[in-house]
């Protein structure tokens, strides 16, 4: 198994007296697909936040390659969250007025991508994800399913690194659920992007190459072969 | 029906926290629109208890038999440039009539003294005032008799003496000769114009206020229609949330108008105060406001309704709005320009004509906000490229230019009422002394006019106060022509006061002089000529023709070294005759009206209070005019009706920015979570605020470019009926465009916290 | 699942050769396990005995495997009544996991172990399972739903009973 690319040591996080993270960790190598699992309010959220660099931990550490996150500036770990990962969301990420293809240039272009070259790369993930016939209906517009495809295909238009999916299908049903995941997984392999995919459903982990288990704020990683 | 009332009732106090912003926001902005609205259904008994309080001290001297005559002498005067109006009174016997609010004719040594003079006179530092006015108060005037209750107003009791004097009338009753003023059309364009432009937004604005925090209203109704609410039932239920912010905005109304009521006479404007009981609205104006008011509120609901009605699920879903026409909007122009051109097809002054020009400018100023909304959506829809904050904003507007149009509505007809108010002001400025007047110094001269031969005592009072320049006698001598058919009223000097005046050291009695190459032209004399010198008897009111006169060659003398820092008002004549034996025996005798004009230092403003306090010993028997005080008003009017207006426009901008803030706070939340997962992804706070920025700031400008048009466009054909020619005032608006600025500036700062507030990651939280 | 009348279903598209069944049967329902020759023969001779197929005619060559066969009248008829005959739902009441998990706790072992190791070992399956899907055709597809559905119903339940190991704990160890 590779050197992880991005790995969180004895990461602790409390908000108020609850302690949503208790000395949790986890890594996630390039290529590597790693599911989050545990039972709601175990803490899984928070731990993909504290990995993502969203939020800052109490305690421990996030480190990606050489880097320490928790040791960065917010300016310095917005600028990477940019560059070099993408998110997936459970619902309401796509900016409503936006068309769907506007949507997914977005973060191209706020990276200074001109228009032209940010739509051509996002109609590219859409076909990529099968829904470039939606380029230019706006969110409201699509059904959830879509809506959860062109998010992930938003996310992996930076080619990030590392892909954050939380509870990417989490409003969707079965099918689309596995279509969804059948293609954030391949897409990310093809890519070579890790991807720390949260989730509840064991069908939708099972889309993954390793599990890592959330309890009360807690890990249960098995031990590494 | 009942539940669907209450459900839109429920809805409009049942909300939350945004709800009760709403409706408390909604509710200012009808408030004050309805107090606005009383205010002005009061104006009209307003106007009219002022002149019945000022019919009440007009006078008739026509002799009624049994009645003893009041000896009145008016004497108007200042005080710390206050004008004081002193009347003083001598009994002609015991069946005189008693001015009205006093209680008995005082005595000589005597006063009854108006409130605020008896205030004034109590004053530690009024000591020159006690001086002139050393009579002792015996009563004070209730406000009742005064047209102003600020007004320094005394009954003084003198002796006998007073009735010698040429100003003194014979007084038999007091009051009941109203005064009929009718405006001029000119004038009375301009306040059809203001009228016009200061309603205009309070209707509009009330239509706003109903629709604050529209777009989740109608979001909200959408999914009662999908819900499987008819349109009726969405209909009703919408109608009973409007009433409530509608009947709550009435009450605040009432409470904001009894509350400036009481205020009332504590305000000055342009040197005018109101009693508070004379702020009363005409009733059925009154009642009509209270009627009109929640039936405008629930007709822009219904309005407003369409498309909530027609395809809920796209108002629930963001989809693309149907087109908005354009055709009605621009109709509402176009008949505004209409009537502001045809006006009734008659001269001014008719009723047609003003109903004519009040509803053109009317339609003009609501073509406004209805044409907005087209226009935001027309100028956003073809915009494609830009940076991403701007991309933001114009989607946003593209999906839902009405929310945002309509609250700027609000914005831009004040703006175009305004500015529209502004130009027509000060193209008329001039008349009215504005800014565009000529400039005149702050302090100009004083003219006293003594009683008959007391002016060489007055001239010896006055021109050892410190701050008077220069003082000096002048009489007038009137003549008439041989045939009977032109006076000529020339200025007499005594030769005393040319010599000190005029470098002429040989000045001879019964000469003309005129300074430089000035001749008898103008007063279509010709030397050799024979005029007769006018006499008029002011006891019996009579002209007789007096000693004849032959018109000599005007002597020529150079200019005065000393005039050219003096203002006109108080430097003497260029043409004047020397007083001699035969026509004019005496500059302070009978035959000519003597003043002392008396020049002062400009820039010293005691001095007029100062040459009051001098002429103190000569009490009634001197009047003061101070020049230019009069033009001061004028001006002082001018400025108080521009800062009334830039502050109602300013208070207007306010309540249209609050919709505005609630707009985009409203738009924040919805966005919550794309805006937080923008931010998880790293984009920098920075750019989401710019777009915020870009969506207040569009609309606002598109308003404001129409405003300037709608309002400029309006001065013109205002203006073009009164035959004046258009200034516009670019500096107000400047100014205006400025406060828009500001306006959207303002509520973008304020909306920022709450963006970071939305983008802080908390909002990620799922569950 | 019954063979017998999966094989009848498949006669009824029309007469086969016992080889050809077996093939047919292999591609389409036979993921794990193939079937054996010996069992196809078993099956269609009591088919045969049953009257529910019949023979066909030998093709050259003779052998049983040559033998040609068809679905008789009551054979369609059986099919069809099998085939709206709701299966029995599975009731596992005795399951070795539980057994496992009571028997952990009365002996103080760590029960979340054994139900985490548990929870490995079917989730791997499942990453089996949808790997597999990903590569095969539709009918792999529906075939191996059908089992990740039932993994993942044993791991709610791994899961539901390790949220409640302490309650359980205090009432098998009182
Ligand atoms: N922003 C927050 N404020 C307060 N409590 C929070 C916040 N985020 C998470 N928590 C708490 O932390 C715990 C873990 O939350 P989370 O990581 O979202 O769980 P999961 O995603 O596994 O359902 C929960 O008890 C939750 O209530
Ligand atoms: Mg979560």
């Amino acid at each position: 198994m590779n050197e992880p690319l991005l790995r969180g040591v004895d990461l602790r996080k409390s908000f108020g007296q609850t302690p949503a993270l208790d000395g949790a960790g986890m890594g996630v190598a390039a290529g590597e697909v790693v599911a989050v699992m545990g039972p709601s309010g175990s803490g899984k959220s928070t731990l993909l936040h504290c990995l993502a660099g969203i939020v800052p931990p109490d305690g421990g550490t996030v480190s990606y390659g050489d880097r320490d996150l928790t040791a960065m500036s917010d300016k310095e770990r917005s600028a990477l969250r940019r560059s070099e990962f993408g998110f997936v969301f459970q619902f309401g990420q796509l900016v409503p007025e936006l068309s769907c293809i506007e949507n997914v240039a977005l973060p191209l272009r706020l990276g200074g991508a001109k228009r032209k070259a940010a739509e051509q790369a996002a109609r590219e993930w859409l076909a990529r994800l099968e829904v470039d016939q939606l380029a230019d209906k706006r969110p409201g517009e699509v059904s959830g399913g879509q809506g959860q495809r062109v998010a992930v295909a938003r996310a992996l238009v930076t080619r990030p690194r590392v892909v954050f999916a939380d509870e990417p299908t989490g409003a969707l049903d079965s099918l689309n659920g596995e279509q969804v995941m059948r293609l954030l997984t391949a897409t990310a392999r093809e890519t070579g992007a890790a991807v720390v995919l949260v989730t509840h459903e064991a069908r939708v982990a099972a889309y993954s190459d390793r599990e890592v288990i959330v309890r009360d704020g807690r890990t249960r990683e098995p031990v590494v072969i | 029906m009942r539940t669907d009332l209450g459900i839109g009732v429920r809805l409009a106090v049942g909300g939350g926290r945004t709800a009760m912003t709403r409706l408390v926001l909604g509710a200012i902005g009808v408030g004050v629109a309805v107090a606005v609205l009383l205010l002005a259904a009061s104006v009209g008994p307003l106007m009219q208890a002022r002149s019945e309080r000022a019919n009440l001290t007009t006078v008739s001297t026509e002799a009624i038999a049994g009645v003893d005559p009041l000896y009145e002498h008016r004497v108007s005067a200042e005080h710390r440039g206050d004008g004081l109006s002193l009347r003083y009174v001598n009994a002609g016997g015991p069946s005189s009539p008693v001015p009205p609010g006093a209680d008995r004719v005082p005595a000589p040594g005597e006063a009854v003294v108006s409130p605020a003079l008896a205030e004034r006179l109590a004053e530690p530092g009024a000591a020159d005032l006690r001086q002139r006015l050393p009579e002792r108060v015996i009563g004070t005037l209730p406000t009742t008799v005064l047209t102003d209750p600020h007004d320094l107003t005394a009954y003084l009791g003198v002796g006998p003496e007073v009735r010698a004097s040429d100003r003194t009338t014979e007084v038999y009753s007091y009051g009941g000769f109203p005064v009929d003023e009718s405006l001029d059309p000119t004038l009375l364009l301009l306040v059809l114009l203001g009228t016009v432009a200061l309603l205009a937004p309070v209707f509009v604005f009330t239509a706003a206020s109903t629709r604050i925090a529209g777009a989740e209203r109608d979001r909200r109704l959408s999914a009662l229609r999908l819900v499987g609410a008819d349109s009726r039932q969405v209909r009703r239920i919408a109608t009973a949330e409007a009433l409530v912010s509608a009947v709550v905005g009435l009450v605040v109304g009432a409470g904001l108008f009894f509350a400036g009521r009481a205020l009332a006479p504590g305000v000055t404007i342009s040197g005018v105060t109101v009693n508070s009981a004379d702020v009363t609205p005409i009733w059925w104006l009154a009642v009509a406001v209270v009627v009109l008011v929640p039936v405008l509120a629930v007709l822009t609901a219904q309005f407003a309704l369409r498309r909530t009605i027609v395809e809920p699920l796209g108002v629930v879903r963001f989809s693309k709005p149907i087109r908005r026409r354009l055709l009605w909007r621009l109709g509402v122009a176009a008949a505004g320009v209409g009537l502001l051109f045809w006006h009734g097809g008659v001269t001014a002054g008719h009723s047609l004509w003003v109903y004519s020009i009040t509803a053109g400018a009317a339609l003009l100023l609501f073509s406004v906000p209805a044409l907005l909304p087209w226009v935001v959506e027309r100028s956003v829809s073809r915009v494609r490229g830009g940076p991403t904050s701007w991309q933001l904003a114009v989607r946003r507007l593209q999906l839902d230019a009405g929310t945002s149009a309509r609250v700027v509505g609000g914005v831009a007809v004040v703006l175009a009422g305004a500015i529209a108010l502004q130009s027509a002001l000060y193209s008329q400025s001039t008349e009215l002394g504005g800014p565009q007047a000529s400039p005149s110094a702050q302090n100009s001269g004083i003219e006293l006019y003594p009683e008959a031969g007391l002016s060489a005592e007055a001239e010896r009072l006055v021109a050892g106060v410190p701050g008077v320049r220069q003082a000096f006698t002048e009489g007038t001598v009137t003549f008439v022509s041989s045939a009977d058919e032109d006076t000529a009223s020339i200025p007499v000097y005594d030769c005393a006061t040319v010599q000190r005046l005029f470098a002429v050291t040989d000045c001879a009695p019964g000469v003309v002089y005129g300074v430089g190459d000035t001749n008898l032209q103008d007063y279509r004399m010709q030397a050799g000529e024979q005029w007769w010198v006018y006499e008029w008897d002011h006891k019996t009111k009579t002209a007789t023709r007096g000693a004849s006169w032959t018109v000599p060659q005007v002597r020529s003398i150079p200019e005065p070294a000393v005039s050219g820092d003096l203002d006109s008002s108080t430097r003497p004549e260029s043409l004047f005759v020397t007083p001699g034996p035969g026509f004019v025996p005496d500059v302070t005798e009978g035959l000519v009206t003597p003043r002392i004009r008396v020049s002062v230092d400009v820039a010293d403003q005691g001095v007029a209070d100062r040459v009051y306090a001098a002429l103190a010993p000569l009490s009634w028997q001197v009047m003061g005019v101070q020049w230019g005080s009069r033009s001061g008003d004028d001006r002082a009017a001018f400025t108080a009706i521009s800062r009334g207006l830039l502050i109602g426009s300013v208070f207007t901008l306010l309540l249209a920015g609050l919709s505005l803030l609630v707009l985009a706070l409203e738009h924040i939340r919805e966005r919550r979570r794309p805006l937080a997962v923008l931010a998880a992804s790293g984009v920098p706070t920075g750019a989401l605020g710019r777009s915020l920025l870009w969506q207040i700031a569009i609309p606002i400008a598109v308003g404001v470019v129409i405003a300037i048009g709608a309002g400029i466009g309006l001065t013109a054909l205002v203006l073009r009926l009164g035959s004046t020619p258009m200034v516009v005032d670019w500096s107000s608006v400047g100014l205006m465009v400025l406060a828009a600025a500001v306006l959207a500036g303002l509520v973008w700062a304020i909306t920022l916290p709450f963006l970071r507030g939305a983008t802080r990651l908390t909002s990620l939280r799922t569950e | 699942m019954s063979i017998g009348h999966a094989l009848l279903g498949l006669l009824e598209t029309g007469p086969r050769h016992g080889y050809d069944l077996k093939r047919v049967y292999d591609e389409r329902f036979g993921q794990d396990r193939p079937l054996a020759y010996g069992q196809v023969y078993s099956t269609l001779s009591r088919l045969l005995r049953n009257g529910l197929v019949e023979e066909r005619g030998v093709e050259a060559g003779g052998g049983p495997d040559r033998k040609r066969y068809a679905i008789t009248d009551a054979g369609v008829t059986d099919v069809s009544s099998w085939l709206v005959t709701p299966e029995k739902p599975e009731i596992y009441l005795q399951s070795a996991l539980y057994t496992k998990v009571v028997l952990a706790l009365m002996s103080g072992r760590d029960a979340e172990d054994v139900l985490d190791a548990q929870r490995r070992a079917h989730l791997g399956a499942m990453r089996e399972l949808t790997q597999r899907k990903q590569r095969g055709d539709l009918a792999d597809q529906l075939i191996c739903d059908h089992a990740l559905f039932h993994l993942e119903a044993d791991l709610r339940w791994l899961e539901l009973t390790t949220a409640r190991l302490a309650d359980l704990g205090k009432e098998v160890m009182p």
